[in-house]
């Protein structure tokens, strides 16, 4: 009796709600595969590069940076967000640029975006003077900065035995003071691979140099 | 050949594991444990421990033997003691049912589908507890293989991001042990309370199969798959930043990357804490089925589903 | 029920009468040798003409005149060649007799008519089964005539042990039904238990064992199968060695065994004929197939569009460029995908061999090229839905519960992710826990999980080890062969 009572009401359930889920389809989403992080004159920008597949020919990609300012990192995102036509993914960013200036609160404020956006937490993180630029040039060898820059870095860890401690949660529980690597764009060669120069040191949430 | 009593056993340590991840997986109490958490995690194993045993010796004496002579006086102080115990199982469903969903909503769940899985979530918990204790055992003794597997792959994949520098076993200070007395009793304590009661109901009247050690031995084997779980936690993040995150554990294995062509491995994590939780509140379900029957032996069954409504209400506004 | 009469032509009357209608009712009346007159009646087709002729009417013609009072008597006592001769003075009796294939023979002056057992009817022989080919192994199958069929069964059990009550079913056919068990290893209880659900079975007809299946199961409308079915007579004394009962029928190949466990139906009949690493990986991969067919679609489903962070970027990436342009919903394209197979493989079935490949061309070239180069699905769902169906065939046994539970967990995951995934599969786990066979848990040897039983359950370890029978088997003989 009461596998007939239940089953019926389930079915009719199941079929009644699923098709006013809210699932997001793939090509309904942007993926980001890196963030950049900028102080600007009358605040802060936000730099988004995002891989695009196209329709016509799926296995060629081009790679887009969307860009937002504000006055906060979520005023610069949401700046960002109004001129887009589909949501923001940030589950699969492989890359975070610290641009110049990102210290102290600006500091906490980005790590605090970033647990809040649910970036992964084990994305790397990287330091450029101009996070824009440094995703605005592109990569040669994978489809984007954001998953070549990582690769640059396993490379090296793998051949010079190298050990960076610059994932985000590195980063988060360092408690202000750590090392990430340094990433310069190259000249004004768009084909120019951005070559690895140093590291930036931190200490106590501020950028004490480069070595 | 081994006997009915040793079969049993398996399916009762598989349960009382699960039982004891529970939800206290999601959110080990970290803040208050900081650099001594080894310590106060071992401190909280003991006070399970403890508390289980005495528990079901003491729920098996009272609501079998010292009731069972039948007068009214008895009765009546068994149904006193009876209320507390399904009030603790009840503030537990709903603490377990409470957290799952939280989890759940952070990380998987779709948005505002909340209190719908919260419904099927309940009435599978219903559904477990009212049926045959058979079906309870087995499907703990299969969760608890697949649990152990994940906790396992979970561990190996996620050696490479332990650093070792994190792995310093210090002694706490004494504030520090003090205030994490509360925690400890209400995470780890207290819930052993509707096990053990439920394991001194749910056994057969005769035989040998009432030996306490599956309980001894499963609250045992949970604590040794939550200290693989806390140790993995500690290796990745360190105490301290642990202590910030809101799911450590889950954020640790979320950090785990097999190459960049293979599946998250956190998939595996989510039936962990699926089956621990659903465990938990089936328990806690099946606590009150048989405190219920011993007084009311009718409307046994009618208890798990009216349990389960009243958690979902109750989890509408908490 | 209706008295014979004393009278040759009354009796006659009455039984022309039951079969006016029918062409192949057949009677013939003659002088006996032994003074009297009579009749043998039979319908066409369902006797051996061999037995009548030279069993029964030429000893009678040529018999020697008698003074003996009861004529059916002494002729079947010392007359007849028959092997089975009943005596009744029923004529429903006797029109029963002759519906099953009797021939009856009626007596001058003599109220009992003779029951004559002369059946010749055709039946298929022994042909492989269809559906059970294997490799390596016996190759014998059943046929329609269930008393051929347990004597297949004897040839294997040479054993007095072995037991077959007949039972009648069904108020049309009168189909007799037969239940076979070892008398040392079934169990009593579960033999009488189901005595008691065949008895009370009332129904017009029953063609088939898939009749019964239906009437006397556990839960009726359960989409697991909680009893066994096989053509194969080594499967059915390979059963009835571990202690289960079979039910055969006449006029169906297809034999039911109980009680039916959840790993039969991982069970391959070449296990046990073939190496045991061979059936052990064999079953794994069964066990693994399952679990795919139910779960690929419906996990992929909610990867792709609840938890898109947790694929693997390349392959999301690929997703999102072959998607693009396609008009449905990821949901709406899984289920017409899991509808498309499902049509192609119930046709595939049912059409003649010689037109099988031109469906394969069909499935393959519109279904499989065509409706990806249109945009009208995708072909990463395609590949994921057609892995699942391949996965699927692995497991024919489960066909109906597979589709059932691979689109109950589709649509769960597209409601609620994959934590709607996880319930659908707890959901599952409670209700396989929760089923019985006839009184013993579907999911045994799980419930008492020991070394011995889990022997042949997830893999099939070799002979020298399997010393005990089931555990399910509460009989007292659990022990089937002694450790070296």
């Amino acid at each position: 009796m009461k596998n007939h009572f239940f089953l019926p009401i389930f079915l009719c359930l199941i079929s009644f709600s699923a098709f006013g889920c809210r699932a997001v389809e793939p090509e309904e989403v942007y993926l980001i595969s890196a963030l950049g992080f900028d102080r600007t004159n009358s605040g802060v920008r936000v730099s988004a590069e995002v891989p695009l597949t196209r329709e016509d020919e799926a296995d060629k990609m081009e790679v887009r940076v969307f860009e937002g300012e504000g006055e906060t990192f979520p005023s610069a995102l949401e700046a960002m967000k109004a001129g887009l036509a589909k949501q923001l993914e940030f589950g699969h960013c492989a890359l975070i640029v610290f641009g110049d200036g990102m210290e102290n609160s600006r500091l906490d404020e980005i790590l605090e975006c970033l647990f809040e956006w649910q970036v992964p937490l084990s994305a790397t993180v990287v330091y450029s003077p101009n996070a824009g630029e440094l995703l605005k040039k592109g990569s040669l060898s994978a489809p984007a900065v954001g998953y070549e820059i990582p690769d640059i870095l396993r490379l090296i860890s793998k051949e010079r035995g190298i050990l960076f401690q610059c994932r985000v949660y590195e980063v988060a529980s360092s408690g202000g003071s750590f090392r990430i690597p340094q990433f310069l764009p190259n000249g004004e060669e768009a084909a120019e691979v951005d070559r690895l120069e140093g590291e930036c040191v931190y200490h106590e949430k501020k950028a004490v140099g480069i070595e | 050949m081994k006997t009915k009593e040793g079969l049993r056993g398996l399916h009762e340590i598989a349960l009382v594991s699960l039982f004891t991840l529970g939800n206290t997986l999601l959110q080990f109490p970290w803040a208050n444990a900081q650099a001594g958490v080894t310590v106060s995690f071992l401190l909280s194993a003991l006070a399970a421990l403890l508390f289980g045993l005495g528990t079901s010796y003491f729920a098996a004496w009272l609501f079998r033997k010292w009731m069972r002579s039948g007068t009214k006086v008895r009765i009546v102080f068994c149904i006193f003691l009876a209320i507390p115990i399904c009030a603790l199982a009840f503030f537990y469903a709903v603490k377990g049912s409470r957290d799952i969903l939280s989890f759940l909503e952070k990380t998987i769940l779709p948005k505002k589908t909340g209190l719908v899985f919260a419904a099927f979530f309940l009435a599978v918990c219903a559904w477990l507890s009212r049926g045959p204790r058979r079906g309870m055992d087995v499907f703990a003794l299969i969760a608890f293989f697949t649990t152990l597997v994940a906790v396992t792959v979970l561990f190996l994949l996620g050696i490479p991001q332990f650093r070792t520098a994190y792995g310093k076993i210090e002694l706490p200070k004494i504030e520090a042990v003090g205030a994490s007395i509360l925690p400890i009793l209400t995470e780890f304590a207290f819930p052993m309370a509707p096990l053990g009661v439920y394991l001194a109901l749910a056994k057969p009247k005769r035989g040998k199969s009432r030996s306490q050690k599956p309980l001894a031995v499963g609250i045992l084997v949970g604590g040794a798959i939550m200290l693989v779980c806390v140790l993995q936690t500690l290796l990745t993040f360190g105490a301290s930043f642990a202590a910030s995150l809101e799911y450590p554990y889950s954020a640790a294995v979320r950090v785990v990357s097999v190459g960049a062509y293979a599946f998250r491995p956190e998939l595996l994590s989510y039936f962990l804490d699926f089956s621990a939780c659903l465990i938990r509140v089936a328990v806690c379900f099946s606590c009150f089925k048989f405190m219920v029957g011993r007084f009311l032996p009718r409307a046994r069954n009618f208890v798990p589903p009216l349990a389960a409504l009243f958690v979902f209400i109750t989890l509408c506004f908490v | 029920m209706e008295q014979t009469q004393t009278g040759l032509s009354e009796n006659l009357e009455t039984i022309l009468s039951a079969f006016r209608t029918d062409a192949s009712f057949r009677c013939r009346v003659f002088q006996t040798g032994m003074g009297a007159r009579a009749a043998i009646c039979y319908l066409d087709g369902m006797v051996s003409q061999e037995v009548v002729r030279e069993g029964v009417i030429r000893p009678l013609m040529l018999a020697l005149p008698t003074s003996e009072p009861n004529l059916a008597a002494y002729a079947s006592e010392c007359v007849l060649f028959a092997t089975e001769v009943k005596g009744t003075d029923s004529i429903d009796t006797a029109i029963d007799g002759l519906l099953g294939g009797a021939a009856i023979l009626f007596f001058d002056a003599c109220p009992t008519v003779l029951v004559i057992d002369a059946k010749g009817f055709r039946s298929r022989g022994i042909q492989e089964p269809e559906n059970e080919s294997v490799l390596q192994g016996p190759r014998e199958g059943f046929d329609e005539v269930a008393i051929q069929s347990i004597a297949m069964i004897r040839r294997k059990l040479q054993t007095p042990d072995l037991c077959a009550e007949q039972i009648t079913l069904g108020k049309q056919t009168k189909t007799a039904i037969y239940l076979c068990y070892l008398r040392r290893l079934a169990s009593p209880r579960l033999v009488a238990e189901l005595k008691r659900r065949l008895a009370k079975i009332e129904i017009d007809g029953v063609l088939d064992t898939n009749y019964l299946n239906e009437l006397i199961r556990d839960k009726k409308t359960s989409i697991f199968k909680t009893m066994g079915t096989t053509e194969r007579p080594d499967v059915v004394a390979a059963k009835l060695l571990e202690g289960r009962v079979a039910i055969l029928a006449n006029g169906t190949p297809v034999v039911l065994t109980v009680p039916y466990l959840f790993a039969e139906n991982f069970q391959s009949d070449e296990d046990y004929y073939v190496n045991f690493w061979g059936a052990s990986i064999g079953r794994l991969l069964r066990y693994l197939c399952f679990f795919l067919t139910i779960s690929v679609p419906a996990v992929y489903l909610a990867l792709l569009t609840h938890h898109q962070r947790l694929l693997p970027t390349f392959l999301l990436l690929s997703a999102a460029g072959t998607r693009g342009g396609v008009p449905f919903s990821s949901l709406v394209e899984c289920l017409v995908l899991i509808l498309v197979l499902e049509i192609l493989k119930e046709t595939g079935a049912r059409m003649p061999q010689n037109l099988g490949h031109t469906l394969g061309i069909i499935g393959g070239l519109v279904v499989g090229q065509a409706a990806v180069e249109a945009r009208l699905v995708s072909a990463s769902m395609l590949i994921v839905v057609a892995v699942s169906g391949i996965a699927g065939l692995m497991i024919p046994r489960l066909r109906a519960a597979v589709f059932f539970l691979r689109v109950g967990l589709v649509l769960l995951s597209a409601w609620l992710g994959l934590a709607g995934w996880l319930l659908g599969v707890s959901a599952l786990l409670i209700r396989l826990t929760g089923t019985t066979s006839f009184g013993v848990s579907y999911l045994q040897p799980l419930e008492s999980p020991t070394a011995q039983g889990m022997k042949d359950t997830f893999l099939r370890v070799s002979w020298g080890k399997m010393l005990t029978r089931p555990a399910f088997n509460r009989n007292l003989t659990r022990q089937r062969r002694k450790k070296e």
